[in-house]
Order: structure tokens, then sequence, then C-alpha cells
């Protein structure tokens, strides 16, 4: 044990120097700590590997196996997880390693050859329960194709400069502009490449380039909580309240999904966005901005029965429960037709605020 | 601090005080702690450099790492705990406070410490990330759970809440 503590204390000390070189903007010295940091720890917990004591054992592979992702060596990293998942770590640490396993088979897929991603294109990638090898759900993955279909007309009306639409059709001409190519879905978890742009045309696609640049910056700020760059980005409040209803229905709902993948070449590089159940918790879209101390949050299930939206200011659903009552909600314009419209006639779960004898949506998906 | 060196304890007060001063808070500023708590501490530090802001420009990294600097001292006030230990997790470092004492292993009889940072919110977002951390700690048979304090940082007040499970 001796050994190991101080094996594992060289360790975490390489990784101390490697945050900071990171912080630096050093990168040569952040991989190369990060390395060394990655072989100190790996051989820390080889040390434990056949003892019981618990939660050394485990944490130990963990943090070596975290270690072994940034150095991009998912094989050992998956070795490490296998034998931190035997004997009996505590149940935080069994949950972490399984949650860490996803997140290797997540990037080992992201850095097989089998796909090359070129600008205009990126690929939308579901980990979890029920998702099996180049298997989904067909109602949950026509659902979060619906919504993403949804989200790259937004995203490409908002940087073509047009008003944000309530209600009326799709600009022909520009949906000829940003027509989406689904690319033979491969075996991952689940995984589906998208190209946008012309028919016909393979290269000058402007608007398809900018359109996935936009859609992969938006996504990173959502899932890193970044409510200040995402207004910054989209300063328009019904194209904001669209986007983050939008992002919310193609987010992990931690049942089915647990991890969802969004990669693609932006920008001059590559970039790839992870969105866990959690991501985006600070985005809510409400009707009306209420201080936080005037309401209470509900929750309601049932049948989605009536969708009105006449009313300019917000739109009205109604949730009709099991036993016939009805709870009447209002929605922000902005998501009534792309977020709520979808789930219309199903039995849904809708979250919401209630001030006094109003009750404001935040949020909806479909009741198990 | 046992489980953490002098230039990594620099850089965390460092951020720290990026993030409280990005708030335009000034050394003294207090900073009110709920939870298992209720109290006020005085956050006091150096003025920061033109060249320690530019370090930080990315705001998540900076909140995360910022939070974990306050949440290790408002947890050592609050226990009498040092950070003893940490490993390492996909999303930063995991914390680890206890006594100086080694005991058999190297977690064993520690508590985690779960950091998360909010650079400007409301009492509402502090909730709600504590409910977050919260599920995120509890979802196992309590008989078998690791000890753990959940803390929550926000800038713009400042405040804390910190919560032992």
């Amino acid at each position: 044990m001796k050994d190991a503590a101080e094996f594992h204390r060289r360790a975490m000390h390489a990784a101390e120097v490697a945050v900071l070189a990171r912080v630096r903007g050093n990168s040569a010295e952040h991989a190369a700590r990060m390395r060394e940091a990655f072989d100190l720890e790996r051989h820390a917990a080889s040390l434990v590997a056949g003892s019981n004591l618990e939660p050394t054992r485990s944490v130990l592979h963990r943090s070596a196996a975290s270690l072994a992702l940034e150095c991009r060596e998912y094989r050992e990293a998956e070795r490490l997880i296998a034998v931190g998942l035997t004997g009996a770590p505590p149940n935080e640490v069994l949950d972490e390693l399984r949650n860490l396993l996803q997140d290797v088979h997540f990037h080992q897929h992201l850095a097989d050859d089998g796909l090359t991603l070129q600008r205009g294109e990126f690929e939308y990638q579901m980990i979890g329960a029920k998702v099996g090898k180049g298997i989904a759900p067909g109602a949950d993955f026509a659902r979060r194709f619906e919504h993403l279909d949804m989200l790259i007309f937004r995203t490409a009306e908002r940087k073509s400069k047009k008003p944000f639409r309530t209600q009326g059709r799709r600009d022909l001409a520009l949906q000829s502009e940003v027509e989406i190519f689904v690319k033979t879905p491969r075996a991952a978890s689940f995984a589906v490449a998208f190209k946008i742009g012309k028919r016909g045309l393979f290269n000058e696609m402007d608007l398809g380039i900018d359109v996935v640049d936009e859609i992969l910056t938006c996504f990173d700020h959502f899932a890193h909580d970044d409510i200040d760059s995402l207004r910054t980005r989209i300063p328009d409040e019904d194209y904001f309240k669209n986007f983050v209803g939008l992002a919310r229905k193609l987010a992990p709902d931690g049942k089915n999904v647990g991890t969802v993948g969004l990669s693609g070449k932006a920008g001059t590089g590559s970039r790839e966005v992870v969105l866990k159940p959690q991501s985006g918790a600070r985005f809510e879209v409400s009707a009306e901005p209420v201080s936080s101390s005037e309401f209470e949050r509900i929750e309601v299930t049932g049948i989605l029965k009536m969708a009105d939206s006449d009313h300019a200011k917000f739109g009205l659903i109604k949730v009709v429960h099991d036993d016939g009552t009805k709870t009447q909600f209002r929605v922000a314009p902005a998501v009534m037709s792309d977020v709520v419209r979808p789930y219309f006639e199903s039995r849904v779960v809708v979250k919401g605020r209630r001030k006094g004898r109003h009750f404001d949506y935040t949020d909806i998906q479909a009741a198990e | 601090m046992h489980g953490l060196t002098p230039a990594f304890g620099e850089m965390l007060a460092e951020v720290a005080a990026v993030c409280l001063e990005d708030q335009l808070h000034a050394s003294g500023v207090s900073m009110r702690v709920t939870g298992t708590h209720s109290l006020s501490l005085a956050l006091v530090w150096d003025p920061t450099t033109d060249q320690q802001r530019r370090n930080w420009v990315d705001k998540q990294d900076a909140t995360e790492f910022g939070a974990c600097g306050c949440a290790i001292l408002v947890a050592r006030r609050l226990t009498g705990l040092q950070v003893t230990q940490q490993s390492y997790k996909t999303t930063g470092f995991d914390w680890w406070i206890g006594d100086e004492s080694t005991g058999p292993g190297l977690f064993q009889d520690k508590a985690r410490l779960e950091v998360s940072g909010i650079r400007r919110g409301d009492e509402s977002d502090v909730k709600r990330r504590m409910t977050l951390k919260k599920k995120q700690t509890t979802q196992s048979d309590a008989t078998t759970s690791l000890p753990a304090w959940a803390v929550v940082v926000e800038f713009g007040e400042p405040q804390t809440r910190a919560v032992q499970r």
C-alpha cells in the first residue's frame, strides 16, 4: 500500500502540472505530463488490483482509466475499467466506472476511421441502456431526427437573418439550400452522419457549412451550461428559446439514452460535443419570466389533447389526466410548433412552473 | 494541505479571484454560506493581473476551478477537515477530505468533496445545481454510499451552498 500511495502521489502531482500547463497554453507539456500521470497511476492501480481494499482499489482504477482517456489510450482505459468493475466497489464508483466506459466507447468510435466527415457534415451519436450496436429504439430515434431537422432549419433561417417564423411553411428556396442527406448509419452505439447542402453539389455549400459550425458551437455552449455565451450567439429571444427547447429534446434522457455526441468539421478544425443528461440544466424555456421565489415547480402526466397557438404572446396546451381533469399550460410561441406539437395526442409528462392560477410550460417528454 | 501542492493551490486561489473580480467583487467581500451550516465568510485576495485574467478566458474551466478553490476552504472551515487525497476524473480532480492520519488505504475514512460552480445565477440555479449534485451522489444504496459533501459555489452574489450527505 505504501508503494501504491507513493506512485499515486507522484501521478497526481504530474496531473496537476499537466493541468497547469494546459491553463498556461503549453499543450506539449500538458500531453507529456498527462502521459506521465497515466503511467504512474496505472502502476499504482496495478499494485492494489489483487486486494479487496475499497474504495482505494476501484478509485485508483477509475482515476487511471480517466487519465488513459485523456491520453487517448482507449483500449487501456477499457481494461482498467474492467478490472475496477470487478470486486466490490462502492455504488457511486461503480456508476462512475460504467459512465466512464460509455465515454471511452464514445471516443473510441469517434476515433474510428470508418467515416471521414467533411465540412458541412456532422454526426449525431447516441449511447445508452436501450441503444445497441447499430440499433436504437425506432420511435425515439424518429422523434430525435424530427427535432434535429427542425433545429437545422431554424439555424439556417437565423443565419439567413430571417425573422423567427411562428407559423407558415418553410421557405422552399432556403429548404433546398440546407437539404439534409443522411449518410449510412454506422454501428457505433447508434450513429448517423448528416450532410447539409444543395442537392447535387459537392462543394461550395456555404450555408450548410455555416449551419454545421453554428450548431456545434451552440451545442458546446449548451453542454457547458454557458448561458452568457449562448445568449451572445443567439441574441433573438425566440430563436434562443427555440434552440434551447430543441437542444433539450436532442440531449440524453438519462433512461434510454445516456450520452449523445455531436461531431463535425467546424471552422478549420474538428469539434466534438458530448451531452450528458445533466447538460444544459441551467437553461429553461417558459412563456413568462418569473423570479425564483414566485413559483412552484410542477410535473403532470396525461394526454396532450389540444394545442392552440393563436394567442400572440403565448400558446396554450392542455394535458388531460387519467381521471379526466385537465391542466392548461402557457407555452412560449418559440417552442410551440417545433418542440410541443410533435407530441400532440400522445401520453406525455409536462414540467412547468405554477404561479397563482397560471401554469407555465418548461419541458415535455413522452410518458413511459 | 497534504493532498494539494502549493502551485496547484495557488492556481485555484488565482482563478477564484478572477471569477470574483469578473463579477465586480473586491477583496473583503462577504460570501454567504447556506446548507448544513449558515454563516458568512470574508474572502480576501490579492488583485488579479491582466495576464492572470487572460489565462482564464475559458469561463467553464475558470468557474469550475474557482469553485474548487472556494469549496476546499469552505469545507475546511465547516468540517475542520482538509483535502488529503485527490484522484482524477474526466472532468478534473476528485477531492477527498479527511484528517491527516494514514489509514489502511488511500481513500478509507475520507469523505468526497463534490464541487460545482456557477459564474452568475440566482437562488433557484444554486438549488437546482445542488439537487443535481445530490442526485448524482445518492443514486446508490445508502449502506454502501461513500460519505460526501456536495458544495455549489456561485460567484455573482457570492454564495456557497454546502450539504453533507
